[in-house]
């Protein structure tokens, strides 16, 4: 037996400083609403779904739609603080493939971290890969709104039905006190 | 600086199995000696920084860079080609992290193109695109270790392919020069015929094209093109981009036809444009307003790549029956698109850029 020396392929990183949540604060009678919509067949629909819903507990007033040209690339950090300057809270969404879920995670973050709290739809086959995306952000997790995986091949009122059974896990994701939501690093 | 493990040798393939360091198969261990090589060889040092995903939160040093290619078996004169494929790679034109993410499974395609490819010994010829020659297949592990273990792209984890290819190992061969009037790959991207590059596409899997008793040009052309326009593949009807890899037959029924490099790329542009009646008869629901619009254009048809441009025509691989390959993009440009460095050799000195700004004497302003 010998020994050898090897040097590791791999490093540890360390968690950047700090991020937290957006703070939830007592939203505007006129709430604005920022849906970022990746281009994803369907996203669309599940956005607008899911702001109907949440016209049931939160004041909504105007709801912006940002269309991204692609899913497979975050906001650029102009337009992400454009839409944050009039947004009170963002949704991005369609997360069912690998790259639009990882960057509909960025969108998000990237509206927390421009003071804007947020969530963002994938389905549930991405989980594992959308935590492991949000470790690279800086955050030790961040929360998901989750549908049964595949979603652009289901009908309409299917769709109306399954953003339904979510609609409060969003609503809670977007308004629960930052500090049960706190990421620390 | 990479933490130093001592192990007993017999432990280390399995302490980089156990550890998801590798792509499945053993690796040559990367002893500070074979690191030290090969960084020399490559004319960097340890903790050079090479670029960064800033999506990923992650920075490619040489040593990364360097280790990746030891336990690829990289020889090290390979080392400056790998080192421009990281550049290309790193390039956000690219795309390293839709791309490395996207369950479409894309495999980085690397093609070499220059003198450098033959004086280390790339195959261009027989199995271009298969086993058998040391830097084709150890210049391609080396970028997908590097995804592997700097990117974190383990499959089910941060590589989201659904399906995925055996490209995804290794897919790098070089440009067998073509025969005149063409001109090298390089050349036809606005490089130096003495340079030598190194261009990367995010691919899906190879398809073999086979042509076997056609000597005209133009038949050749349409064969090509009836494959790039399978409606089973995702960017037709969208517009992507592709590599043909063009074999000696098909290249001289191109020649003897006079069909310069350009026009068979127009050619295939137009000629891979599909009918949205023929994709729905695939089965495939056309888009609509979604990021990929399938609304025909004025001459009621889809394009497969959307310009020219999007189409690098490769000559390689040996003499035969007449073969050729199409590996199309595993999406529209805009998700990510072929981006080529030239191989800059070892100890090259930066090129002189003239005289620096505290030099420069600006024109007065009224």
């Amino acid at each position: 037996m010998s020994l050898i020396e090897v040097l590791s392929p791999v490093r540890s990183y360390e968690e950047t400083s700090s991020t937290l949540l957006a703070p939830r604060v007592e939203l505007p009678a006129d709430a604005h609403l920022t849906l970022i919509a990746n281009g994803k067949p369907k996203a669309i629909e599940i956005l607008e779904f899911l702001a109907e819903e949440l016209r049931a507990w939160l004041p909504i007033g105007e709801i912006e739609i940002h269309s991204k040209s692609s899913a497979g690339r975050p906001l650029e950090a102009h337009v992400a603080s454009d839409l944050a300057s009039r947004a009170d809270l963002a949704i991005a969404a369609l997360g069912d493939c690998g790259a639009c879920s990882a960057c509909s995670l960025h969108d998000a973050v990237q509206m927390e971290r421009l003071g804007v709290p947020a969530t963002l739809i994938i389905t549930d086959v991405f989980q594992r890969s959308t935590a492991a995306h949000a470790r690279t952000l800086g955050l030790v997790s961040y929360h998901t709104v989750v549908l049964p995986h595949p979603v652009s091949t289901r009908s309409d009122e299917r769709l109306r039905q399954l953003v339904h059974d979510a609609a409060p896990v969003a609503r809670d994701q977007l308004i629960a006190p930052a500090r049960e939501l706190a990421l620390t690093a | 600086m990479s933490e130093l493990l001592t192990l007993e040798e017999t432990d280390v393939q399995e302490l980089f199995f156990e550890r998801d360091w590798t792509d499945g198969l053993p690796i040559v261990p990367p002893t500070p000696a074979r690191v030290a090589a090969m960084l020399e060889a490559g004319g960097i040092e340890a903790d050079d920084i090479l670029g960064t995903v800033v999506e990923r939160s992650r920075s490619v040093s040489g040593e990364q860079a360097a280790i990746c290619a030891v336990m690829a078996g990289c020889p090290t004169n390979c080392f400056p080609i790998v080192l421009a494929a990281i550049d290309a790679l790193l390039d956000p034109a690219f795309n390293p992290h839709g791309v490395l993410s996207s369950t479409g499974g894309a495999a980085t395609a690397v093609v070499v193109s220059g003198p450098i490819a033959r004086e280390v010994g790339m195959n261009s010829g027989h199995g271009v695109l298969g086993p058998g020659n040391r830097p084709n297949a150890t210049i391609g592990r080396s970028l997908r270790l590097l995804a592997i273990t700097v990117f974190d792209a383990r499959p089910g984890l941060m590589d989201s392919s659904s399906i995925g290819h055996p490209g995804k190992y290794t897919l790098c061969f070089a440009e067998d020069g073509p025969p005149a009037p063409w001109e090298p790959l390089r050349v036809s991207l606005g490089f130096e015929l003495e340079d030598t590059t190194v261009t990367l596409m995010p691919v899906e899997g190879p398809r073999q094209i086979a042509n076997h008793l056609n000597g005209d040009g133009h038949g050749v052309l349409k064969t090509i093109a009836a494959m790039m326009r399978n409606p089973a593949t995702f960017i037709v009807g969208k517009g992507g981009q592709g590599i043909v890899v063009l074999g000696p037959e098909h290249t001289l029924a191109l020649l003897e036809s006079a069909i310069s490099r350009e026009e068979a790329c127009s050619i295939l542009a137009r000629e891979s444009r599909i009918a949205p009646a023929e994709l729905e008869a695939a089965g495939v629901i056309l888009e609509a307003g979604s990021q990929h619009d399938m609304t025909p254009a004025a001459d009621g048809l889809l394009p497969t790549v959307a310009c020219p441009e999007d189409l690098l025509i490769v000559t390689a691989g040996s003499g035969g029956a007449g073969w050729s390959s199409w590996m199309p993009s595993y999406a529209p440009p805009r998700h990510g698109r072929h981006v080529t460095r030239r191989v800059r050799p070892a100890g090259e000195a930066l090129p002189d850029c003239g005289p620096d700004s505290c030099e420069v004497r600006l024109p007065e302003i009224d």
